[in-house]
């Protein structure tokens, strides 16, 4: 019999083959305690990051503070320098897979700076549906990358630190 | 109120949000990367979302004590071709909003 826990990861699973990564992402970051929400999007990017080997300045400020609990609030301004970065990209409108691939890990550290800046419990939080949006970024880089081992080993993140129930919010 | 203008909101978003002011006599106040000026795509038809090829929703704070306040939130959500984002939870009479906003108040 399955646990509670494999129920909602399988059931995002066939989302996530399904072409449909915002519902897998709902689920499984819903299911995510809230106190290790910072912890599972940091983790996210910084494998990406490393396998990728793109670390731009407003991404590595992102890294640094998912590190220190203490920082969290500083992710705010961080997730500004990621959206300037992002609409810099946007305006360049270079349309070459690298370019694409820069904008998508752009895209995906400013959400996960959202995630960081929502856990240090803020008066102004982001969307709370922002972290539902990295398995989105995280589906199409991976098919741009096209690497099989990488798209387990980053479904295995994407999938961890679930709780066996869903969340209080 | 500080708020950058290019990357903000629409001429027909503004009009929007200018008229539901108007017809519920309330402030409105628009915050968020719309207000901050740094809106993805807002000038596109592109659904509203966070990834590539997604357009920003406006996020409203607003009186959630008015007496009409859930006629007001969906006509709000309503906004921008369903752009809208506004909730009972983000209401100006729990703390006044924080800069950076784009303030829409009642006239005439």
């Amino acid at each position: 019999m399955l646990s509670k826990k494999n129920n909602h990861v399988d059931q995002a699973f066939l989302y996530w083959r399904q072409s449909q990564p915002l519902e897998a992402g709902r689920l499984l970051f819903e299911r995510v305690p809230p106190e290790d929400r910072a912890r599972w999007a940091a983790r996210i990017l910084q494998l990406v990051v490393q396998r990728t080997g793109i670390k731009p300045p407003a991404i590595a400020k992102i890294l640094l503070i998912a590190g220190n609990p203490n920082d969290w609030g500083r992710a705010h301004d961080a997730f500004s320098h990621a959206r300037e970065f992002t609409l810099q990209l946007e305006n360049a409108g270079d349309e070459s897979a690298g370019q694409k691939l820069l904008l998508r890990l752009s895209l995906l550290a400013e959400l996960v700076a959202k995630v960081i800046y929502n856990a240090s419990h803020p008066v102004d939080e982001f969307d709370k549906d922002s972290g539902w949006w990295i398995a989105v970024l995280l589906k199409e880089i991976l098919d741009s990358v096209n690497d099989e081992q990488f798209s387990q080993t980053m479904w295995s993140a994407l999938s961890s630190e679930q709780d066996a129930k869903p969340s209080t919010r | 109120m500080a708020a950058a203008a290019g990357r903000a909101l629409t001429e027909g978003e503004r009009a929007e949000i200018q008229r539901i002011a108007n017809r519920y006599n309330t402030i409105i106040d628009v915050v968020g990367s719309r207000a901050a000026g740094t809106a993805r795509n807002i000038d596109t038809d592109f659904p509203v979302g966070k990834g590539v090829g997604s357009r920003s929703d406006i996020d409203f704070r607003i009186d959630a004590s008015h007496p009409m306040v859930d006629d007001l939130i969906q006509a709000l959500m309503r906004v921008g071709n369903g752009a809208g984002n506004a909730s009972r939870k983000h209401n100006t009479t729990a703390r006044p909003t924080a800069p950076p906003f784009i303030r829409f108040a009642p006239e005439g």
